[in-house]
């Protein structure tokens, strides 16, 4: 019996080529939404952790800009109050100064261009979860096929299928 | 085979299994998109709390160098001689005021920055239940190619309905 059912079925199938073509098709937009969504979920991570660098870099910068700004009161005390001892520690502190300012953009440079990862990898990401929409959108329209037997479902998955890829692959290139 | 053979017949002429079919799709292509939403407001809200954080430690810093003045204005004043404390002491007044001002900004930018993140974490609420609602609609349409009662699709679209409205709201919010 069961035997019967797989010959019956079997030779429905080989007269709808077109049903296994669009069986493979939406098999092939599975396996691509599976992709298309994990690399949405990375880049959305990624921007996360970007912006967390981002933050602990201006921390970082902060720091420099207080310990400078310690260094600037500690020469106006001492200026203001050891006048005949302060040559020295003026000099050394002009000379940590000058350190700190370095450093602070240093760490500045770093901290922008961590916030521009973060913009980046969301602008990855927008293209991906588009890319993920559409394709979504493809695979439920072929299986459509399935049940109405029409091949205008099909047809516009195709077509939304194929535009999901190309903004995908953008987002991939961006 | 004969019972086979029903359920095929069942499969051909079941027009109102091919409208079943036809609301799980479109029910599974809206919970992609209300899906889609959820996950890009929970990151927007991480980002805009992560912005919260950092302009939160800039107030900080100010404050601190605004007490490192207060310090410094009160040493001068007190062991400095007059004529060398009086520049410094203006010069301190100058930079307490900048750092006021800037700190309270600072506080204004941290608290905006929060009162956003919150309400976006509200609207991916609604996202969620929304979610939640066409995925209970879409498991409850399929259902009925399995069970063959119309009750199972009946309530789906209701729940998928009422999924459509909730994350509609989280758009107004």
């Amino acid at each position: 019996m069961a035997e019967l059912e797989i010959h019956h079925e079997g030779g429905e199938e080989k007269h709808d080529p077109m049903g296994q073509r669009v069986g493979i098709m939406a098999a092939v937009l599975a396996v691509l939404l599976a992709i298309v969504t994990i690399a949405s979920h990375r880049s959305h991570t990624d921007a996360i952790i970007s912006r967390s660098e981002a933050n602990d870099k201006w921390q970082q910068y902060q720091s420099t800009r207080v310990k400078f700004h310690s260094l600037e009161l500690g020469e106006d005390l001492m200026a203001a109050l050891a006048p005949a001892n302060a040559g020295e520690k003026l000099k050394r502190y002009e000379k940590d100064k000058s350190k700190q300012e370095e450093k602070g953009k240093d760490i500045m440079k770093e901290a922008r261009e961590k916030e521009e990862a973060t913009e980046h990898a969301e602008a990855k990401a927008l293209r991906y979860d588009i890319g993920e929409g559409l394709l979504e959108i493809a695979l439920v329209l072929s299986s459509l096929y399935f049940i109405a037997h029409r091949k205008l479902f099909p047809a516009v998955g195709v077509v939304a299928g194929l535009s999901g890829i190309a903004i995908a692959v953008a987002g991939y290139l961006k | 085979m004969a019972e086979l053979e029903i359920h095929h017949e069942v499969e051909v002429s079941d027009p109102y299994g091919k409208r079943v079919g036809v609301q799980a799709a479109i029910i599974a292509v809206v919970l992609a998109v209300v899906t889609i939403l959820s996950h890009r407001a929970h990151t927007e809200a991480v980002l805009v709390k992560a912005a919260a954080n950092d302009n939160w430690q800039r107030y900080q810093s100010t404050r601190v160098k605004l007490h490192s003045i207060e310090v410094g204005e009160d040493l001068v004043s007190s062991l400095a001689t007059k004529e060398r404390g009086a520049a410094l002491l203006a010069e301190y007044a100058r930079d307490k005021g900048k750092y006021e001002k800037r700190s309270e900004e600072l506080q204004n930018e941290a608290r905006h920055n929060e009162e956003e993140g919150e309400a976006i974490e509200k609207r991916a609420l609604y996202f969620d239940f929304g979610e939640g609602l066409l995925e209970i609609g879409l498991v409850l349409s399929s259902l009925y190619f399995i069970a063959r009662r119309a009750l199972f699709p009946g309530v789906g679209i209701v729940a998928a309905l009422s999924g459509v409205v909730v994350a509609a709201i989280g758009f107004a919010v």
